[in-house]
């Protein structure tokens, strides 16, 4: 009864739509029909019932091919405003039959066999930053036959924070004369001896394959260059700068140089916070 | 080389080029030779696959539907049946220019389907009826392979799963769609048929006796109404006139009288092969013609044309029976100069009443020490009837039948004889006959003023019969009978199922409530084998049997409350649920899936656990 009642409802959130094929098994059913009826032709009279039969079978069938599938979202990479994301998921069949030609938000995925799961990604374009939910996907598949659509929503209700879009000024270009105060990792101004627990792009490579370590050193270190984005200082509308921001960040971050954050009043260190938590700050501004 | 199982046949040409080939077979032998021609060369262009062949293909293939318009010929050109052959014709030149092309269109797609319902216009036997089955099956299949993108034997079994779900609909569907015809309709053509030799209305009785012993099939009967009492003669024609070596039918009158004390009737339905004479057999005496024929005076019924198809009908008859009047002059004629030896014997019978003259002529040949046999004697055909009873002895029914009627006559007897079939015991299933030309009979009729005519089948009288003859006219083995059977009831149920045998299964289905209570147990039983078809058979084996062995466990487990959260792995959800007897079952579990080889007796252990668990 449980089983049933679970169909039931199923049902209810089914949809199902005809295609092409589907006309075209009226018009064979109707040319079948004459060709049968006046003149009482049962082989003919057969395949009428045969094709109407299947027809309406695979109703059920293609009903069960898609009713165990379910999917739940896993971590995604960073995701930007205007710029395609790659948002992963996994589906989930059955435990006991395949489920065959499906269709993720009309991207074909195949078939899901028994106790199997997929891991695929989808990729999307948010265009606002800050807050973005995925509440459900999309599901359908036209197995058996291919005159009906079956499809169904999953529910992942999963929320995302979109980041700004980096756009903007290149940050070497913006800070050079800062950039170029505090030099750069290749000119070093003296070598030393190489002390354990030193950062490895200090080491002299040279030095270790003529088998004495040695360390670069620096008049000024990459460690003391701290350079500051502040907002309020920015040119352009709340979005572009925040954009402007999101750029520095993210290409201070790959270059290893410390900066800070200021909007407003609240300032926030990469010493002290992860990267993506500062860039979720200026997604939620 | 791989198994044919694990091939994965996804390219969607392919699985077309199937579908065609299996649809247009049927069509290759009912189009004439130049479209023959064409489907060759069609099939060896699509080998080749070359796309420049496809202009010069389209050529030869209106030229080939050009030819054939000229084989159909300019008179015959409007019918129905020359216009399906020319459609047919059009449709495969297009299909083959088309796959030539490389391009698959919707229209291609369809073309198996559109062969399948124009050559349905031509094939109406039962081996269509299960090609097309076979074709619906293959065609469903072919779809699920693509839809699939798997392996033929996956998609094979989908199909199947889908079919017995969906065999009770069918059959429900098909008994009870109304119907409105009541005769098939073959649009003026259909499948060829072998004539089956009959009677001409001659028996000849010198060298040119008529001997079939062919096995071919000449009608099958199956009681509808009734029990059969006596052997079921199956009456053709009706002979009086004789001359020395041959009986002959001549003027047939059709005014019967009707019959008298009619009783234990049968009703019964004939299936008759063609036979390209006017004869429509009947049981022993029919008591009406069927339609577009007549009853004669002697009770054997001619239809208007010649039967030059298969021929269904269904008739009564009476078993008992009193048949009065009808007795022309020719019915008593014989040759005063001949037998001689049979005249002497009936002079001191002339004085006696009809009845103790028949008495005496059938104790006269049944002390004449007959033999029935396959290879008699010369006879003389001057004195045929003194040859036969006096000197040779020997012959088939043919002689029986004519040295018996000439004997009635001389014993001032009227007589006639007559020919038709036998349809013996042995050839009987239920109440199904099948009825052979070796079956072929001929016997004779005698007129007594108080019975009327009577049948004497002097055959019977034989004292003997030679082995040889006995052999050749033994009966098929039961295994053909049943075949027979099937095959009738399958054409009598799907291939004839009309308005008339509708009513009768909806009156059979009101009147009767076992047989109600029957029809509806066999549809839920079909019904539950579906279902149990579709829920049993898994589109995949359980290859992996540690997997599936923890499938079975998952589910013990889930009934306990214990539900895997499928993102932690299968070790840690059993290491974490707190039962001890999972824990156990993890560790035995991680050492199985990792090891190099399967420890079977690990394994069975295993298999205990979870069995217990």
């Amino acid at each position: 009864m449980r089983y049933v009642k679970r169909f039931i409802e199923f049902n209810r959130s089914l949809k199902s739509k005809p295609t092409k094929y589907f006309l075209f098994i009226i018009a064979v059913f109707f040319g079948l029909f004459l060709q049968a009826y006046m003149h009482n032709y049962n082989i003919v009279y057969i395949v009428l019932f045969v094709l109407f039969a299947l027809a309406g079978t695979s109703c059920l069938v293609g009903r069960l091919n898609i009713l165990p599938v379910r999917a739940e979202a896993l971590a995604s990479k960073a995701v930007f405003a205007g710029r395609d994301a790659k948002l992963y998921f996994t589906l989930f069949g059955s435990s006991s039959s395949d489920s065959y030609d499906l269709y993720l938000e009309k991207r074909r995925i195949g078939t899901l066999r028994a106790m199997e799961q997929k891991t695929l990604f989808l990729t999307k374009r948010f265009e606002k930053r800050g807050k973005a939910r995925i509440r459900r996907l999309w599901l359908q598949s036209y197995f058996p036959f291919g005159h009906i659509r079956f499809g169904k929503y999953l529910q992942v209700d999963t929320e995302y924070i979109v980041y700004p879009k980096p756009a903007g000024r290149d940050l070497k270009k913006e800070f050079y004369r800062q950039l170029a105060r505090y030099g750069q990792l290749e000119s070093f101004d003296d070598l030393k001896p190489y002390e354990q627990g030193e950062k490895l792009s200090t080491v002299h490579w040279p030095s270790v394959a003529k088998g004495e370590p040695m360390s670069k050193r620096f008049t000024y270190s990459k460690d003391d260059i701290k350079l500051i984005f502040d907002f309020q200082t920015i040119p352009g509308s709340v979005e572009q700068r925040l954009s402007q921001i999101c750029l520095w960040v993210l290409q201070a971050s790959s270059a290893h140089i410390a900066y800070e954050v200021r909007l407003k009043t609240r300032h926030y260190s990469s010493k002290k916070e992860d990267t993506y938590a500062i860039l979720e700050k200026l997604a939620l501004y | 080389m791989r198994s044919w199982k694990n091939w994965h046949f996804t390219d969607q040409k392919t699985l077309l080029l199937i579908a065609l080939g299996v649809t247009s077979l049927p069509v290759f032998f009912l189009l004439h030779l130049p479209m023959q021609v064409f489907m060759l060369l069609a099939a060896a262009a699509l080998i080749v696959d070359k796309k420049k062949l496809q202009m010069p293909v389209l050529g030869i293939g209106l030229l080939c539907v050009g030819l054939l318009a000229g084989f159909i010929g300019v008179e015959n050109i409007t019918t129905l049946k020359a216009f399906v052959q020319i459609i047919l014709s059009l449709l495969l030149v297009a299909a083959a220019a088309q796959l030539l092309s490389g391009k698959i269109n919707f229209y291609l797609l369809i073309t198996p389907f559109l062969l399948i319902a124009l050559w349905l216009f031509f094939h109406t036997s039962i081996v269509a009826l299960f090609y097309t089955v076979f074709e619906l099956f293959l065609l469903a299949a072919l779809i699920l392979l693509y839809q699939m993108r798997t392996t033929p034997a996956a998609a094979v079994k989908v199909t199947l799963k889908i079919f017995m779900l969906s065999v009770p609909l069918i059959v429900v569907l098909f008994l009870f769609f109304p119907r409105i015809s009541f005769e098939r309709g073959d649009f003026g053509f259909s499948d060829s048929q072998s004539a089956v030799a009959g009677h001409d209305g001659t028996m000849y009785t010198g060298s040119r006796a008529l001997n079939v012993l062919s096995q071919r099939k000449v009608m099958e009967l199956e009681i509808t109404q009734g029990s059969v009492k006596t052997p079921l003669y199956l009456r053709g024609s009706v002979m009086y006139e004789k001359n020395a070596t041959s009986w002959r039918e001549e003027e047939v009158a059709f005014t019967p009288k009707p019959l008298e004390k009619t009783q234990d009737l049968l009703a019964y339905d004939i299936i008759l092969q063609p036979h390209f004479q006017e004869y429509i057999y009947s049981v022993d005496y029919p008591l009406d013609a069927i339609e577009k024929a007549k009853r004669s005076s002697a009770y054997t019924i001619y239809a208007q044309e010649k039967v030059v198809e298969q021929k269904r009908y269904s008739l009564r008859s009476a078993q008992e029976f009193q048949a009065f009047g009808n007795v022309p002059q020719k019915a008593k004629a014989f040759d005063k100069e001949a037998n001689q030896k049979l005249q002497e014997a009936a002079k001191k019978y002339l004085d006696q009443s009809p009845q103790e003259r028949f008495e005496a002529l059938k104790t006269l040949f049944g002390r004449a020490g007959l033999q029935y046999t396959l290879n008699p004697p010369d006879f003389d055909n001057n004195d045929f009837a003194d040859s036969f009873l006096f000197e040779r002895k020997k012959g088939y029914c043919v002689h029986f039948a004519s040295a018996f009627a000439t004997a009635a006559r001389i014993f001032d007897l009227p007589s006639r004889v007559v020919t038709g079939y036998l349809a013996k015991e042995e050839a009987k299933i239920e109440d199904y006959y099948v009825i052979r030309q070796k079956d072929a009979h001929a016997w004779s009729e005698v007129y007594l003023p108080k019975r009327g005519w009577v049948r004497v089948d002097a055959t019977t009288m034989a004292a003997s019969s030679d082995e040889q003859s006995a052999q050749a006219l033994s009966q098929n083995s039961r295994s053909y009978l049943w075949l027979n059977y099937i095959k009738y009831k399958l054409q009598k149920w799907v291939l004839y199922y009309n308005y008339l045998t509708q009513n009768s299964f909806f009156e059979a289905l009101r009147s009767d409530q076992g047989f109600l209570m029957r029809f509806v147990g066999s549809i839920l039983g079909l019904g539950v084998v579906g279902v149990l078809f579709f829920i049993l058979i898994k589109g995949r084996g359980c290859k992996d049997k540690l997997q599936c062995l923890m499938q079975k466990l998952l589910k013990k487990a889930a009934k306990k409350g214990q539900h895997w959260d499928k993102r932690q792995s299968l070790h840690t959800f059993l290491q974490q649920s707190g039962d001890k007897n999972l824990r156990e079952i993890a560790d035995e579990y991680v050492k199985l899936r990792y090891s190099k080889e399967v420890d079977k007796d690990a394994l069975r252990r295993l298999k205990r656990r979870v069995n217990a668990y």
